[in-house]
């Protein structure tokens, strides 16, 4: 496949952006830049690092991608630090987050020597921080979660790596935290030319359909992402069994394990048990492979209203994905979702499964208002959340964190 | 011979300025401390965002004060503050402390909000570096207008207010003082930023162009 280029953009974005992003970018060219995280694949971090990795090193920055590894146990207790920093009731013990520093201490080898900016992906790898000494460079945290309603115990354990960094980087203003750090603000973004959210060939999103079964004549509802109690798909059968009685409708739950995510196969489970022989709901694990972000796009292309009732969700790549495709949102109120869809403008904001269910009533009613919203959340996401806003947010970053240049306006 | 005008690239992020509010008190104090980038961040920065969707009050504080804290009246009196009659950010820093004050005064009971939904006081961090792309006289620059982005827009119209700490523009300030052309200076500062995207104000300063 030919490599991508920024100037790949242009017809979505238009030439003056870029060329606005290559100007500024030009003197950080030769910039060593390592990117760390725990997995390459499944879950969005894993894809928005896969999306901006080849792009930064595009504008002329060393940029390269690493992640940690871990044993199951590893995974259990930084899945449930996730879960606590995202606000859930967990259990860690002192053993555990040694064995969480442990872990990570040894695996010092992934630090690539000599790069000038070390930029850490959530709070996995964070303890990696304490071989900033030896290896030397500036250190960005990379938060990809709500922190807005964290443990409080659990912060004030993490927040003593996150002090060590020169700056952390926060999805929204209400994830910053009392730290004596700089703290930026800005959100992830979708590769609009990336085989998750490209334009598709009719037969291709037939293909898919006929694969998994879908039938054509009826409304569908779709809920993307991990297979994750708090991402809540018992939420979305919750709204679809309300809304069936009045419409044909089917819901689609379609997800896949991320790698360090080991609650996956159980709510998956338990999301299967709860489903028995409903047959107009289609549970369906797609495994990450070649073939899985066409097919996730496919499904977001034959939706009429994409459902997100996570009950946290530090962004919601999948959120911004559907209305890229133009496809209405009905979604949970969560920060991340909040930033994204417009109550009323590009979907519906809501507080539990039957207020889901009052809204996908009015717009699967309601073809006019499905229209106008459609075209909104389209505009909404060119303006906002494509790949080359993300590039232009890091190239800022890399900026300031080099220089120290951490207010007002400066030249470079 | 004459200044050329050179348009610029720029880029931004926003930074947390480490103070935030939970009830409109609270968030009077907080209006004391911060520094006037921060009160230009709220005011103006959302038209850097370029969300096309204006369905609620442009500035940040009036947004939050409505739509979170849900005091509509104070809302509205701080979602008057016109970007065209804004002596100076230090004046509506004064304005806003003050119609916040009166709003206090009144001793009611102050909405507390939940957690994760406080105001934040965010500034910016901007950087700026010179385009290939300057400008001799009126009618050259509006021909190179047309090749800019609109963050180069955002840059000379609107964060120049921060920068030269009063109320006109990069754009303005070139064409009378150095053209002679009041009459497209004062044109321009007319456009209200408020009513329209950056998109719109490109293809206003064009259409402009194309009367002069």
């Amino acid at each position: 496949m030919r490599k991508k280029s920024l100037f790949d953009y242009e017809k979505i974005v238009g030439g003056e952006q870029l060329e606005n992003i290559i100007n500024i970018a030009r003197p950080l060219a030769g910039l060593k830049v390592q990117h760390i995280n725990s997995t390459k694949t499944g879950g969005g971090v894993a894809e928005i690092l896969g999306n901006l990795d080849p792009m930064l090193n595009e504008i002329g920055i060393a940029s390269e991608w690493s992640t940690i590894t871990g044993d199951d146990h590893f995974f259990e207790i930084t899945k449930k630090i996730h879960n606590s920093l995202h606000g859930r009731d967990e259990k860690l013990t002192s053993d555990d987050f040694a064995y969480y520093r442990e872990t990570v201490s040894r695996q010092e080898k992934v630090l690539r020597p000599g790069q000038d900016i070390y930029v850490i992906h959530d709070p996995q790898p964070l303890p990696l921080i304490e071989k900033r000494k030896k290896f030397g460079g500036k250190w960005i945290w990379r938060c990809h979660i709500d922190l807005s309603t964290a443990d409080k115990k659990v912060w004030k354990r993490i927040s003593k790596f996150v002090g060590k960094f020169d700056a952390a980087i926060f999805h929204s203003p209400g994830y910053t935290q009392k730290i004596d750090i700089p703290q930026f603000v800005f959100p992830p973004t979708i590769d609009p030319l990336s085989d998750k959210n490209r334009k598709l060939s009719e037969n291709k999103i037939e293909e898919v359909r006929e694969k998994y079964g879908i039938p054509k004549d009826v409304f569908v509802l779709l809920q993307v992402g991990r297979f994750d109690l708090l991402k809540d798909p018992f939420g979305a059968v919750e709204a679809f069994k309300i809304v069936r009685d009045f419409f044909p409708v089917v819901l689609v739950l379609a997800g896949s394990f991320a790698g360090d995510d080991p609650e996956g196969e159980s709510v998956y489970r338990q999301l299967a048990k709860i489903i028995g022989n409903e047959k107009k709901v289609f549970l369906l694990n797609i495994p990450v492979s070649s073939e899985s972000p066409l097919e996730i796009n496919a499904l977001q292309r034959i939706s009429d209203v994409a459902l997100q009732m996570s009950i946290r969700e530090g962004f919601g790549l999948t959120v911004c994905e559907a209305l890229w495709k133009g496809v209405p949102v009905v979604a949970r109120k969560s920060s991340g979702i909040l930033m994204q869809v417009i109550h009323g403008i590009n979907g519906f904001i809501v507080r539990n499964p039957r207020g889901a269910a009052f809204r996908i009533n009015q717009l699967l009613s309601i073809k006019g208002m499905r229209d106008r919203m459609s075209k909104a959340a389209r505009e909404y996401v060119r303006t906002n959340f494509l790949l080359p806003h993300l590039i232009q947010n890091w190239v800022c970053c890399f900026h300031a964190v080099r220089s120290s240049r951490l207010s007002g306006i400066n030249e470079v | 011979m004459k200044k050329k005008f050179v348009f610029y690239s720029y880029l931004s992020i926003p930074r947390y300025a480490g103070v935030k509010a939970s009830d409109i008190g609270e968030f009077y104090e907080a209006l004391n401390k911060v520094s006037l980038s921060v009160i230009f961040y709220h005011l103006f920065h959302i038209l850097y965002r370029k969300n096309v969707l204006q369905i609620d009050y442009i500035n940040d504080f009036a947004h939050w004060i409505w739509k979170t804290v849900g005091e509509q009246d104070l809302a509205e009196e701080l979602s008057v503050f016109d970007p065209l009659r804004i002596k100076s950010l230090k004046w509506a820093k004064n304005e806003i402390q003050k119609t916040v004050k009166k709003f206090l005064a009144s001793d009611r009971r102050l909405k507390r909000v939940s957690r994760g939904e406080e105001f934040y006081f965010m500034e910016s961090v901007s950087f700026v570096k010179p385009l290939e792309i300057s400008a001799e006289n009126e009618k050259d620059f509006f021909e190179k207008i047309r090749l800019v982005g609109i963050e180069t827009i955002f840059f000379h119209l609107i964060e120049a207010r921060l920068r030269l700490k009063r109320f006109t523009n990069d754009f303005s300030e070139w064409l009378e003082t150095t053209c002679g052309r009041g009459d497209l200076a004062n044109r321009i500062s007319s456009i209200n930023p408020y009513n329209h995207t950056l998109f719109e104000i490109k293809d206003m300063l064009e259409k402009i162009g194309e009367d002069a």
